[in-house]
This record gives structure tokens, sequence and C-alpha cells, in this order.
């Protein structure tokens, strides 16, 4: 591969640079040079890495930038250069849509004309400066991302620290012909994303080469997966190449194209063939059973606050006396727009999860979805934790579950991203992860209910709440809304039920199984044994005299498995055991006695 | 490692197996507690915040017209258990006894908690970041709090030493520098 010496030794302090977050943004505020910015912003951020990486960028800096979409260069790296001038029209378009309440109130007053010609050149300007500052270069394994004018900023992130590739593409980008990458790290949420927003689709691949070759690095130590990580990159880039060329047809002629072109992706599978894809029964099924009424209420929120700031106000005044003065009739018609808004709500599961299409590659997952907005993300198989099977209210009885993956970085509020597929009947679950994560190891076998003792504390606290619940309805809503008081009670014993049917667990050298119901929903967690984060063991005094405990295991993407009671001797157990070095895992091949 | 026999926990019903690994703080003469005066520096920063809300709900109940009055009393009255009695006199020493840790080369483990005590163990080779964090009530207590970061969230020591603190500190600084697996 030619690297230069530099190479060996950003690769070694990327290694061994183990406390640092993976990636830091850093300001500096007068135009320095671009070696010095360079210098100053890489150093925090990944140490001699960035340093290296820094240096090497500068050349590419001063000379012309190389044209997006250029000719693919034989090595890992990627010079550094501007997105697409696409990204022109879409920063626009984000910058229009963040100021649209402003223009609304703006095109009220006299001189509107001049307000709204003088708004329409500074998001022109805006978007040519950030479309021209907004830079990106991956050099000895670590993706940098300059952006800024005035505040410069410099996000630098070691290829081997990445978690997660997510790529995109909107009606818009797909018009045009690109599509965006996200890239996940470890790290708390939206810190911890990098996004690219347009690449062209021979860009796309080569970055996207770039950042998935990390097999060769040696950046991972003391991994425990199993994997042979110093393979199969060659066939990893390879698969990129081919899609290269359908993804750029499809990405084109995307107006012409028939349907069933649509719905190929951003990439298509490749040559590898996929593990499953979502039939159009299990879509619909997977729609109608995953629109959740949270989904429902943030649409609902979204579309009046939309509605707020584009609807005058002597309409809005209507509408409120309308919904809110009358009864009889107007019930009726809030009732139909529930109806409207849940067959929405349906509707728009099923375009997002539509052709779910899982495909297992030599050293990651790939998954790809979407019907208008077209989505892929990929994995590398090392960095999963462990996966989580979660059966929601309606899934449960139909016996379905969705298959999630713990990935650190990936955590709340990304449900598309850790869903490793939506939709899967609960008996062929196991079977699906042993085909798509064979290095989890996973048995498949049920996990073991708690003990009777433990058992039967498990409805005192959701009977407790919602029978305060009920209570404090009942003292405080007057009249017939006192009748809303059996809602929480009926919950109540429906979670109570739910809770200590599903409560269990079940411990092997490779994996630690906790399956245990929330609210609404099961949730069963398989995780590496050795790869969990954090183990507390929790026990209240009366706990303590029926000789029972908690346990809470934390993965590396900030999510818990819980379980409320168990033995406490089992509880010590897995605190003994989950979570510690190899040395301390002692094989526990059969799972407690129920 | 610093402790040869392996021991039961207190609270467990069951010993550890022989081949398996004891935590650090199974041992219960290599667990590290906190200085007598944490417990005081608890009971004055609880006050200093619970009397001022308490004061403000009693006005509440002599002043306001709504809630009904026996509701704006038993408000005032729960705030005033809960703040000053439980909070402020009660609770402080029962989560200084309570509470322990005890650092090996490999982990941290450490058990806190008044109503519900938590065990947890942190190998060391999660640490991410560590912090110190001390107000101006803690520096006239010499005590500090130390926050250890991890992939999987943060685990809090709280009321340490000042000095005691800044060792500890130091010490998982030094012995974190392992490989990670996130």
């Amino acid at each position: 591969m030619g690297r230069p010496d530099g190479a060996a030794a950003a690769d070694g302090a990327a290694a061994a640079h183990t406390a640092a977050t993976a990636h830091t943004s850093t300001a500096t505020d007068s135009a320095a040079t671009a070696l010095g910015s360079a210098a100053t912003g890489g150093a925090a951020a990944t140490g001699g890495a960035a340093t290296a990486g820094g240096a090497a960028a500068a050349g590419g800096f001063t000379g012309a930038p190389a044209p997006p979409g250029g000719a693919a260069r034989s090595g890992p790296d990627v010079a550094e250069r501007r997105l697409h001038p696409a990204y022109l029209v879409i920063s626009a378009g984000q910058t229009v849509r963040t100021l649209l309440p402003a223009i609304v109130g703006a095109s009220v007053f006299p001189h509107r004309w001049w307000v709204l010609g003088a708004t329409a050149v500074l998001v022109v300007a805006v978007s040519v400066i950030r479309w021209w500052t907004h830079r990106y270069s991956v050099v000895h394994g670590v993706l940098r991302v300059r952006s800024g004018l005035l505040k410069r900023t410099t996000e630098s992130v070691p290829v081997s620290r990445i978690t997660a590739l997510d790529t995109f593409a909107g009606v818009v980008q797909r018009i045009l012909g690109v599509s965006g990458i996200t890239v996940q790290t470890p790290g708390d949420g939206r810190s911890s994303t990098v996004k690219l927003h347009c690449l062209s689709a021979s860009a796309l691949a080569q970055v996207r080469t770039a950042l998935t070759a990390d097999s060769g690095t040696g950046a991972r130590i003391g991994i425990d997966s199993g994997v042979d990580t110093g393979a199969d990159a060659g066939v990893d880039s390879g698969v990129d190449a081919g899609v290269d060329a359908a993804a750029r047809t499809a990405g084109r002629s995307v107006l012409a194209a028939p349907l069933s072109r649509l719905v190929q992706g951003v990439e298509g599978p490749g040559s590898v063939p996929p593990i499953a894809v979502l039939e159009v029964r299990a879509l619909l099924v997977a729609a109608v059973t995953g629109t959740s009424i949270p989904l429902l209420l943030a649409g609902a929120a979204a579309a009046w606050n939309r509605a707020r700031d584009l609807l005058p106000d002597s309409t809005l005044r209507w509408i409120r006396h309308e919904v809110l003065d009358h009864g009889g009739a107007t019930t009726l018609v809030v009732l139909g727009l529930v109806m409207v808004a849940a067959l929405v709500a349906v509707v728009l599961t099923a375009v997002r999860l539509a052709r779910w299409t899982l495909v297992r590659e030599p050293e990651r997952l790939r998954t790809t979805r979407g019907l208008v907005v077209q989505r892929s993300s990929s994995i590398p198989v090392d960095r999963v934790q462990g996966v989580r099977l979660v059966e929601g209210l309606w899934r449960k009885p139909l016996g379905y579950c969705a298959v999630e993956v713990e990935v650190a970085g990936v955590a709340g509020g990304q449900d598309h991203q850790r869903t490793l597929y939506p939709l899967v009947r609960r008996a062929a679950a196991a079977d699906l992860v042993r085909r798509a994560l064979p290095e989890l190891r996973w048995s498949g076998e049920d996990p073991v209910p708690v003990g009777a003792a433990a058992r039967r504390r498990y409805p005192t606290l959701p009977l407790v709440a919602g029978l305060a619940l009920a209570a404090a309805a009942v003292l405080l809503l007057p009249g017939w809304w006192r009748l809303t008081a059996l809602f929480p009670a009926v919950v109540a014993v429906v979670a109570a039920r739910g809770q200590v049917a599903a409560a269990g667990w079940r411990l092997t050298p490779d994996t630690v199984t906790v399956r245990w119901h929330r609210v609404f929903a099961t949730h069963t967690v398989v995780a590496r044994t050795r790869r969990v984060q954090l183990v507390h063991r929790t026990q209240t005094v009366p706990q303590r005299r029926a000789a029972v405990a908690g346990v809470w295991l934390v993965l590396s993407s900030a999510r818990r498995a819980r379980l409320r009671h168990l033995a406490a001797a089992d509880a010590d157990l897995l605190l003994h055991v989950v979570g510690r070095r190899p040395g301390a895992v002692r094989p526990v091949a059969a799972a407690p006695a129920p | 490692m610093s402790h040869a026999v392996p021991s039961p926990a207190p609270e467990s019903g069951r010993a550890p197996e022989p081949d398996e690994r004891p935590l650090p703080g199974d041992a219960p003469e290599e667990r590290r507690r906190l200085p007598a005066r944490t417990a005081t520096y608890w009971r004055v920063q609880a006050l200093l915040t619970g009397v001022p809300v308490v004061a403000l709900a009693t006005l509440g109940a002599v002043t306001l017209r709504w809630p009904p009055e026996p509701l704006r009393w038993t408000v005032a009255a729960l705030l005033f258990l809960w703040l000053v009695v439980l909070r402020g006199l009660v609770a402080p020493p029962i989560r200084r006894r309570r509470f322990w840790y005890c650092i090996s080369a490999d982990e941290i483990d450490l058990q806190h908690g008044v109503l519900m005590t938590t065990r947890t163990l942190v190998p060391m080779n999660r640490v991410q970041h560590l912090k110190t964090t001390q107000g101006a009530l803690a520096d006239r207590f010499r005590v500090a709090s130390l926050h250890v970061h991890t992939a999987g969230g943060v685990v809090a020591l709280h009321g340490m030493d000042r000095d005691e603190a800044a060792r500890v500190r130091r010490r998982i600084g030094a012995l974190a520098g392992l490989a990670d697996d996130v």
C-alpha cells in the first residue's frame, strides 16, 4: 500500500489513546493558516494521529481541491475536497426551512419585497459560504471535516473508532443524484455524529471504502469477538465498487426509473445474498403494529406547531373555537381526524420500512430500507455489543418481535439506526440472529424464569403506581373525567402480569441473556458477557430480608437490561462474572433452576 | 491482588465459587469509607436548600386561596418531612454508613444508596474519563466528588476527602490506560 511512516504512528496513537472521546470539535476564532489550525484542532482531538493527518492534508488544502466525484484512487485515503455542489441547494433549503416563520412574519410588512429579496440574497450567500468552507478528507485512517468561516470547526474521527455508517438519500438528494453519509462514534448521541450531506455516487463509494478499510490498521487491540479482523478488506471494497455503478444509475435516472429501480436502495445488496428481505405482508404487519401512539402524538404535535407558524391567527381561532367549544358533531370530526392521523402514521411507517434488506458482509452488517428517503446502515460486527428483541404491545400476541443491535453511540431516538430487522416471528428470531451474528454465539435458548420468591415481588410496583395514578384521577378530576382512572388501573394489571411472566435470565460463557417486561413491551437483551460496560446490583431492605436483589446491566449503547428482582445469590453471580476480564469468567453452563 | 482470602459478601446468601475471582470489595477489611465530616456536609447541604423551600411552602399554605387548605398544609408537612427531617437529619449518616468503595488494579467496586443500596462494578478498562467537582461548601468541609465516566454512564463517588479524591483519581487514571472494547 506504500503508506508513509506517519501512518503507523497515527494508527498507534489512535489505538493507544483509549481514554479520549472519539471526536471533538475545536474552534479557532482567528483566521489562522490551514496548517496551524489543523495542528491545534487535531492535536486536541486525537493526539498524534490527527496531527500527522493534518500535516499531510495541508498539502491538499493549498493545492486545488479535487473535483467532487473525481476518479477513484487506489489507496484508501481521500484527499481533502468539498461536498458535491448539490449541497448548495440542500443547504439553502435547510436555511429557508429554519427561517420560514420569520419569512412568513416578514411578508406582512409593507416593504415585504425588499425584505424577502434581502433574505434571498442572504440565504444564497450563506449556502455558498457553507459549501465553500465545508471540506472533508480521510488521511491515514482519520476522517477530518472542517467547516465554518469565522468560527472554524475541525472534527476528527479515527476510522478505528467508527461504530456505524449510515447513508441516506431524501427526495431532493435523489433527484440531484447525491446521497449523504452519517458517521457514528461512541459517545452521547448528537455530538458524536458527523454528517456529510452531499456526496456523488463515486465520492460516496470512495469515502465508504476509506472508512470501512479499518481492518489492516491493527488499531483494535484486546478484543474478544472471535472475528478475524485481519482479513476481507478487499472483499468489502470490491462490493462497494460494484455497487458504485448501480448507485449512480439509480440516483441519476430517478425520475424516469420504474418502481423496481426506485426501491433498489442507495446501494443495493451487491453480490452478497441478503439474510432477510421484508416481504409486503410482513411490511403491512410491521407498519400496523409498529406505529406507536407516541409517534402518532408527536406527528400531531409537529403538524400543529407547523400550522401555528403558517396559518393566520383568525383561522387558528376558528379551529380552536370549533374544536374545543362544541360537543357532538365536533367530537365525531375529531375522531375522524384521529383515524386519518393513524392511517397517515401507518403509511409513513410502511414507507420508512419498505424493502428492508439485511445483508451480512464479511465484517459488517448492512441494512438498506426506505421507499422515499432511502437509507443504508453499515455496522462493524466487532462493534456489536449485543442484540435486543423487542416484543411490543400488539406484536407479542401475534408472536412477532423486532431485532435491534446494541452499538455504542446509537442510543435513544435513533430507531432506524439500531434496528437490525423490523419484524420477525419470535420463534425465528434466534435463527436470524445466528445467521447475521454468528460471533455472538447465542444458543437461542429462552431465559430461565427467576425464582418464585423473586417473581412474587414483581406486581407490587406497577400496581402501586397504577393505583396511585387512578386515585389521583378520582380525587382531582371532575365528573365523567373520573372514568379515565380506569386506564392506569388496567394498564397496571396488564403490566404486572407481563412483568411476572417475562422476568428471566441465562448466563453462558459467551452471552448473558436478560428478559424483562416494561409497561407494554417485553425486551430480551442478549449481550456479550465480557463486553457489558457496567453491572449494578440493587437491594432494598425488604429485598434483603427475602434474599432477593435486582440486577442492572449497562451496555456501551448506554441502554440497560434490568431485572428488578431475582435471587440474591444469582445477582451476586452475575455481578461476579458479567463484564469482567476473561480471567474472571468461570464457565457457567447451566442456568439456575426455575 | 491486594486481598488473598475470598470471603462472602455479608448481604449475600452464597459464597463465591472457588474458581470465581472475588471482587475487590468482597473482603470487608479492604473497603474504604468516607470521613465522618461528610455526613455533616450532607446535612448542611440538604438544609441549605430544604429550609428555604419549606419556609416558602409554609408561607404559601398561610397566604394562598387555592388549593383547599388541608391539601396546602399536607403538602407543606410532607415537604418538611422529606426535605428537613429525612434528607437533612436522618439520611446523611445512613448514607455515609452504606457507602464504601474499593479499587483494585482491574476494577472499581463501590456501594451506595439509602433506601436502595446499589453495588456497582466498573472494570478499569471501561473508564473513559474522570472528573472531580467541588463547590464552595464542599471546599469548606474539604470534601470533593469524583465522577467516573464510562461509555455506559457515570458512576459518582460523592463526599470523598479532598486529598483522597485526588489520589484516587490519579490512581484510576494510571490504571485505566488499557485497551478499550467499545
